[in-house]
C-alpha cells in the first residue's frame, strides 16, 4: 500500500532538493569543471586549460605543507583525543560524587564558538604576557617559558592540534559514554565470576564492544580535521611562514586574497576526492575489525 | 591486597584523573574570566583575580564592538536557518521514507554528500551565485547557504525516525480516508518532537557558531554576526586582551546560560546526532 502519491512525494522533496542542489551541490560539483580552467572568479565564464592547474598544484610546496598539516591534525587528534575520551568515558561512567557536573564541564567547550576558543588559546600561548609563559616562569622552568607556541613553525600545528583536542575531547567522551551504556551489565558480572580483573574486562569486553562507537567517532573526527579551517584561521591564519596552512585556509586565500580561484578550485577537488577516499577506506577497515571481534 | 583496597585505589585513581581533566578545562576558562576583569591599561596577571573588577571592559566592548547589533544579526540568521532547515528536512525525510518506487535511495545518497564534502570547496561559485541573485551581503543569502550546507544530517535523522515509525498506523489512517497531507500533519508530525528537538539544537548551534560563511558572504560591517564581529574587533584592538575577552564572554554567555539550564537536552541533542549519524 502506498502511503503517499507521486505528487505529494515531489511536493515534500522539492524545497530541500532545490536548496541543496542549487546552493550546495551545484557549486561544489561545478568545481570539477572550473578546476580545469583559467577561471578568474569574476563571472561564470572560463577557458579550458586542461590539467595545468593540477600540475601546478602538485608542484606547489604549499600543497605539500597543507597535506602534511591535515594529516598531522587528523592523526594526532585521532590518537590523543580518542584515547583520552575513551579513558574519561570509562572513568566518568562510574558512580562518582558529582559525576554528572564533571561530565557537563568537560563537554562544555564543544558548544563554544571557535573564535572565542581561538582567542583564549592565542592568549594562553602568547609570549611574555600569556598564561603559559607566566606559569612556566612561576614554576622556574625558564626554557619552557621562552617557547613561542604559535610562533615557531615547527611547533605551531601541534599547538593548534592541542586546542582542537581540548575543545572536543568532551564531545567524543559523551559519544563513547552512550556506547558504554549499551553494553549489558551481566557480561561484566559473569566475567567477574570467571575471575577477570579490571584490565581484562576493559580490553576483552569494553573495548571490543565499543567498536561501533569508535567507528562513528573516528570517521567524524577525521573528516572534520581534513576539512579544518576555523581554528587555523582564528589562531594563525596559516602562519608563521605558511607552516600551518591547511586546504581550508589555502582555498580561502586563493579565492579572496590572491584572485586565483581556478587554482583554488583545483585544490578543492583534490581535497574532496581525498576525503571521500579516506572515509571509504576508514569505514571498510573499521567494519572489518568489527566483524573479527 | 584485599578487594576493598583495590576498590579504594581504583576510586582514588578515577578521582585523580577526573580532577586533571576538569583542571585542564577550567583553567583557560578562568583565565578568560579574570583577564576580562583586569585594568585595560595595567599589566596582565592571568594567574589571579584582579583586586578591582573592571566591569567597564564589558560596556566598552559592547560599544566599540557594536555587539548589540551583531547579537540581533546572529539571532535573525539562526532563527531563519533553523526554521527553514527543520521544515525542509522533515518533509524531505518523510518523502524519502515512502518514495522507494521513485528512486528515493538514489536521492538520499545525493543528500549524503553534504555530510562528507567540505562546504568551502564551492565557495567562489556560491559567492557568484548569490551575487547574481542580489543576495550577497544579506542575511537571507547567508541563511540559504547555511540551510543548504546543513540539511544533510537533519534529513538523515528524520529518515531514521520515520523508518522506525510503525507503518500500520499510517495505513490505518489511509484506510479511514485520510489524504497523504493530513496523515503527515495530523498523525505523524505531532510525534516528531524528540527528533525535532535534536535537530533544532544541532542546526541552531551550528548557525550561531558559524564563522566561515559570514566571513565570506557578508562584507559590510553592519551586517556581521557575532563571530565575525569579534574577529573584526580584534583586528582593530590587537593587543587589548581585556576588552577582547569581555566581548568573548558576552558572545559565549547566551549559549552558556542555555547550557546551564538545559544541558542534558543539549548534550543529548548533539550526541544523539552523532550516534545515529
Amino acid at each position: 500500500m502506498k502511503i503517499i502519491t507521486l505528487r505529494t512525494y515531489l511536493l515534500f522533496l522539492a524545497p530541500a532538493f532545490l536548496l541543496f542542489a542549487l546552493f550546495y551541490a551545484a557549486p561544489i560539483l561545478s568545481g570539477f569543471y572550473y578546476g580545469f580552467t583559467d577561471w578568474k572568479g569574476l563571472s561564470f565564464s572560463a577557458n579550458w586549460t586542461g590539467l595545468d592547474n593540477f600540475v601546478a598544484v602538485f608542484n606547489d610546496p604549499l600543497f605539500t605543507t597543507a597535506l602534511r598539516n591535515i594529516l598531522i591534525l587528523s592523526v594526532v587528534v585521532l590518537l590523543v583525543q580518542h584515547t583520552l575520551a575513551i579513558l574519561l568515558a570509562v572513568v566518568l561512567d562510574q558512580k562518582l560524587k558529582g559525576v554528572s557536573w564533571m561530565r557537563a564541564v568537560i563537554f562544555y567547550p564543544a558548544i563554544l564558538n571557535t573564535v572565542v576558543i581561538g582567542y583564549v588559546w592565542s592568549y594562553m600561548y602568547s609570549p611574555f604576557v600569556g598564561f603559559l609563559p607566566k606559569l612556566f616562569e612561576l614554576l622556574g622552568l625558564k626554557q619552557l617559558a621562552a617557547v613561542d607556541w604559535l610562533g615557531r613553525p615547527d611547533l605551531a600545528i601541534y599547538s593548534v592540534a592541542f586546542v582542537i583536542i581540548w575543545q572536543y575531547v568532551g564531545y567524543s567522551m559523551m559519544i563513547y559514554m552512550a556506547g558504554l551504556q549499551s553494553i549489558p551489565q551481566d557480561i561484566y558480572e559473569s566475567a567477574s565470576i570467571d575471575g577477570a580483573g579490571s584490565f581484562q574486562k576493559f580490553f576483552r569486553i569494553t573495548l571490543p564492544l565499543l567498536i561501533p562507537s569508535i567507528t562513528v567517532n573516528t570517521v567524524l573526527s577525521v573528516i572534520g580535521n581534513l576539512k579544518q579551517f576555523e581554528h587555523i584561521w582564528v589562531m594563525t591564519q596559516g602562519g608563521p611562514a605558511n607552516s600551518t596552512q591547511v586546504f581550508g585556509s589555502l582555498i580561502f586565500q586563493f579565492a579572496f586574497r590572491t584572485s586565483q580561484p581556478g587554482y583554488g578550485t583545483a585544490m578543492a577537488i583534490i581535497l574532496s576526492v581525498f576525503i571521500l577516499a579516506v572515509t571509504f577506506v576508514q569505514i571498510r577497515l573499521l567494519s572489518r575489525w568489527e566483524v573479527k571481534n | 591486597m584485599s578487594e576493598k583496597d583495590m576498590n579504594r585505589i581504583k576510586a582514588a585513581a578515577s578521582y585523580a584523573l577526573a580532577f586533571c581533566a576538569l583542571a585542564c578545562v577550567i583553567v583557560p576558562l578562568f583565565v578568560l574570566a579574570t583577564v576580562s576583569l583586569q585594568d585595560p591599561k595595567g599589566s596582565l596577571n592571568p594567574l589571579a583575580l584582579p583586586d578591582v573588577f573592571h566591569w567597564s571592559n564589558y560596556s566598552d566592548a559592547v560599544q566599540t564592538g557594536n555587539l548589540v547589533r551583531y547579537f540581533g544579526n546572529s539571532l535573525t540568521v539562526a532563527a531563519l536557518t533553523t526554521s527553514v532547515t527543520l521544515l525542509a528536512s522533515m518533509l524531505a525525510g518523510y518523502a524519502l521514507r515512502h518514495g522507494k518506487a521513485w528512486k528515493s535511495d538514489l536521492i538520499f545518497t545525493f543528500f549524503l554528500m553534504g555530510l562528507i564534502l567540505p562546504g568551502f570547496a564551492g565557495t567562489i561559485q556560491s559567492f557568484l551565485l548569490l551575487r547574481e541573485l542580489h543576495l550577497l551581503n544579506t542575511h537571507l543569502g547567508l541563511s540559504i547557504i547555511q540551510i543548504a550546507g546543513g540539511m544533510a544530517l537533519p534529513i538523515f535523522l528524520y529518515l531514521q525516525f520515520f523508518r522506525a515509525f510503525p507503518l500500520e498506523v499510517e495505513e490505518a489512517a489511509l484506510i479511514d480516508g485520510c489524504s497523504p497531507m493530513s496523515i503527515f500533519w495530523k498523525v505523524v508530525f505531532p510525534l516528531t518532537l524528540p527528533v525535532t528537538s535534536t535537530c533544532v539544537i544541532i542546526i541552531a548551534l551550528n548557525s550561531w557558531n558559524d564563522f566561515f560563511n559570514p566571513l565570506v558572504y557578508l562584507s559590510s560591517p553592519d551586517m556581521r554576526t557575532l563571530p565575525t564581529g569579534l574577529m573584526a574587533f580584534r583586528m582593530q584592538y590587537q593587543t587589548n586582551w581585556q576588552q577582547l575577552f569581555a566581548g568573548s564572554i558576552m558572545i559565549a554567555a547566551p549559549i552558556t546560560l542555555l547550557y546551564v539550564f538545559v544541558q542534558r537536552f543539549i548534550i543529548k541533542g548533539l550526541v544523539g546526532g552523532a550516534v545515529k549519524g
